[in-house]
């Protein structure tokens, strides 16, 4: 592996690097929040939820607390169910939640701008 | 010590010796097992055990336990018989109070910050709550003078007039993470070298204790951001080990894929900053551009770039389609090609060649006491390689070579970093090639309790042999210790060694040559104040009919 290198090659190379385009993104691509193969942002979808707590259980950073969702009729009947409220400053967008969930009451969003955190 | 009850080790022989006769013991290990792995201390029923794991470099894994009193703990070093086993020592002393006579460094910390009281419970014992482990660290007001790192008044080992001790580091333009290393100089030449770490400690392993196996496996993700899938793999394989359970076999070849895609981002990014410490800084560029290719790769298999959170107990989180196995096989065509061309040119540039041949030299005996792993000591010419000698994954299947070079100096230890890639990408070809069908994604993800037990895990990340220990309670959520061995933390000592003799300007060249990883060694304790009241904002943009579900 290990030779000398002939001057011409240095030439060729330096050819070869003028002609051949950037290998940074463009602007615009650089700025996109997700892209195709990115996981999300965890949303709550309460109709689904039945407040069983799994994504509150499983959250690695500990970022979803459950919170009092109101009344609604599971079955026939009519429980205080408990929502997950994410903490999106601890959130680490494993996706983890929304892969527990059996309802597939969480979803993993793509389609929002970033989360912006600012320190009160 | 007859009522303490010993967990059966997993297949491997441990065998209990009394703390006085360690020395003797550990003579006559080393002679068939010279490389240590690791000491691991576990506080359970008011002792604290230590378990010293050896290695033949064939993978017959032998263990010593020594089980002392959490009262005054004190044991003999073994650092005299095995160079590298001080630092292990000082990790122990630090973190569990064990007090080791005939160290060589008796006064000097290594993880624990200066700050910490002296008279204070070393904070990984099992007494030592999280609340109280905050109010230790927060009570502190002022930074205490750090103890030096090397004795220079009372055993007055040099005369104040030839030498100079320089204080390199934490933070340092040479450093790419905080660490810092106390020089003796003799002129320019440096005569004594020593590393203190933990300035980015984290408390990994006492946050891993509050968490249940699940969520340990993200938490443990976080050591290292560059071998992030290393050490997210090598916890799951003890807690599969220690829970018994098995995944299948498309998710142990997913598994490999994206460790070996791990791999090659890692070399890459390695021989682009040798590069840039020797002054070439093209090259840098160059390498970092093509490695791009493979950080896609990796975002498309698992979703995120650098902490992949791609792995579970029991199998992967996703499947990876056929489609996307294409891709995977294009580019890494395409990365090849890329790859080859500036190697080719790299390793073939003069004046990088005489600037890393006989630079940081050290002989395999060396590196052997020291407990150099990876491709630091494969650089020396001994083929110690965890994916051969104790396969996991899917490595049984798969056919690669072992790449070593002889020599033991910054030009080797590049070299061989520069054929494993090619060596990982011919494993990818395969993995493309041989992937079985099935489903990788367990049912249901592992949320039950332990069992009483113990078990170890060795993976062969990019730096080299990593080693975790875990224990378990019966009927625990969480596990009750995992233990941490970073493959950097015995290199450290090896380049420690290796700079002896050097000159100060050779000094950011041997460090890079391990390839070292300092947050990787961090795993300790940090509390930071005022991190706390975070608030979320949602940017006007978001739509009105977007329901989160909570008020925010």
């Amino acid at each position: 592996m290990v030779e000398k290198k002939s001057s011409l090659r240095t030439w060729f190379e330096a050819l070869e690097n003028l002609f051949s385009s950037p290998d940074t993104l463009p602007p615009e691509e650089a700025e996109k929040a997700f892209n195709g193969s990115s996981r999300g942002i965890p949303v709550l979808v309460p109709e689904k939820c039945i407040g069983c707590s799994l994504c509150a259980l499983s959250c690695p950073s500990q970022a979803i607390t459950m919170v009092p969702g109101g009344k609604k009729t599971i079955g026939n009947k009519v429980v205080e169910v408990k929502n997950p409220s994410f903490d999106y400053s601890k959130c680490i967008y494993c996706g983890l939640c929304a892969q527990v969930c059996k309802q597939n009451a969480i979803e993993m969003r793509t389609d929002l701008p970033p989360i912006i955190i600012i320190k009160r | 010590m007859g009522a303490v009850s010993l967990p059966k080790s997993d297949g491997t022989t441990v065998k209990l010796v009394p703390s006085e006769s360690i020395v003797d013991a550990v003579k006559e290990i080393a002679t068939t097992h010279p490389h240590l792995v690791g000491i691991t201390a576990v506080h359970a029923d008011s002792n604290i055990e230590l378990l010293y794991s050896f290695d033949n470099f064939r993978g017959e894994l032998r263990h010593l336990r020594v089980i002392l009193p959490d009262k005054q703990p004190s044991i003999d070093s073994i650092s005299g018989i095995l160079l590298g086993a001080y630092i292990y020592e000082m990790e122990v002393r630090d973190m569990f109070g064990v007090n080791f006579n005939g160290h060589p460094l008796p006064n000097t910390r290594l993880l624990l910050p200066d700050s910490y009281p002296a008279g204070a419970p070393p904070p990984l014992l099992k007494t030592v709550t999280m609340d109280q482990l905050m109010k230790l660290l927060d009570s502190v007001q002022e930074l205490q003078p750090p103890s030096p790192a090397i004795p220079i008044t009372g055993s007055s080992r040099y005369s104040a007039e030839s030498v100079v001790i320089l204080p390199f580091g934490p933070y340092h333009p040479a450093l790419k993470e905080p660490e810092h290393f106390a020089l003796a100089l003799e002129g320019e030449k440096i005569v004594e070298a020593r590393p203190r770490i933990g300035y980015v400690h984290r408390g990994i392993e006492k946050l891993a204790e509050n968490r249940t196996f699940l969520q340990a496996l993200f938490l443990v993700e976080r050591v290292c951001g560059i071998c992030s899938f290393h050490h997210s793999w090598t916890y799951t394989l003890a807690a599969e080990k220690l829970l018994g359970i098995t995944p299948g076999a498309r998710a142990e070849y997913l598994r490999t894929l994206v460790a070996e895609l791990e791999r090659i981002h890692s070399h890459s990014l390695w021989i682009g900053l040798l590069g840039y410490w020797a002054g070439f800084d093209s090259m840098f560029m160059w390498l970092w551009s093509a490695r791009e290719r493979i950080m896609k790769l990796l975002e498309m298999i698992a979703g995120n770039r650098v902490n992949k959170s791609y792995i579970t107990i029991g199998g992967v989180r996703a499947d990876v389609s056929d489609e996307k196995l294409k891709i995977v096989q294009r580019e890494i065509e395409e990365f090849k090609k890329e790859f080859k061309k500036i190697s080719e040119a790299v390793m073939s540039y003069e004046p990088l060649w005489e600037r890393t041949k006989n630079i940081g030299s050290f002989t395999a005996e060396l590196a052997i006491s020291a407990g150099a792993v990876g491709p630091t000591l494969r650089g020396a010419g001994i083929p110690y390689d965890i994916r051969k000698i104790e396969p996991y994954g899917a490595y049984p299947d798969l056919s690669f070579e072992v790449i070593t070079e002889k020599g033991g100096d910054v030009l080797s230890i590049s070299t061989v970093r520069v054929k494993e890639t090619f060596e990982s990408i011919r494993i990818i070809e395969q993995i493309v090639e041989k992937i079985p069908s099935g489903n990788p994604v367990p049912q249901t993800f592992f949320m039950g309790t332990s069992k009483e037990g113990e078990a170890f895990a060795r993976t062969e990340p990019p730096r080299g042999e990593l080693y975790y220990y875990l224990r378990g309670k019966v009927g625990s959520r969480n596990p009750y210790r995992v233990k941490i061995r970073t493959p950097t933390l015995p290199n450290l000592v090896l380049a420690a060694e290796a700079l002896k003799g050097y000159t100060l300007a050779d000094v950011p060249l041997i460090l890079t040559m391990i390839d070292p990883c300092f947050s990787c060694e961090d795993r300790a304790i940090v509390y930071v104040k005022g991190m706390e009241p975070l608030m979320v904002k949602l940017p006007r943009s978001v739509p009105a009919n977007l329901s989160l579900g909570c008020p925010i």
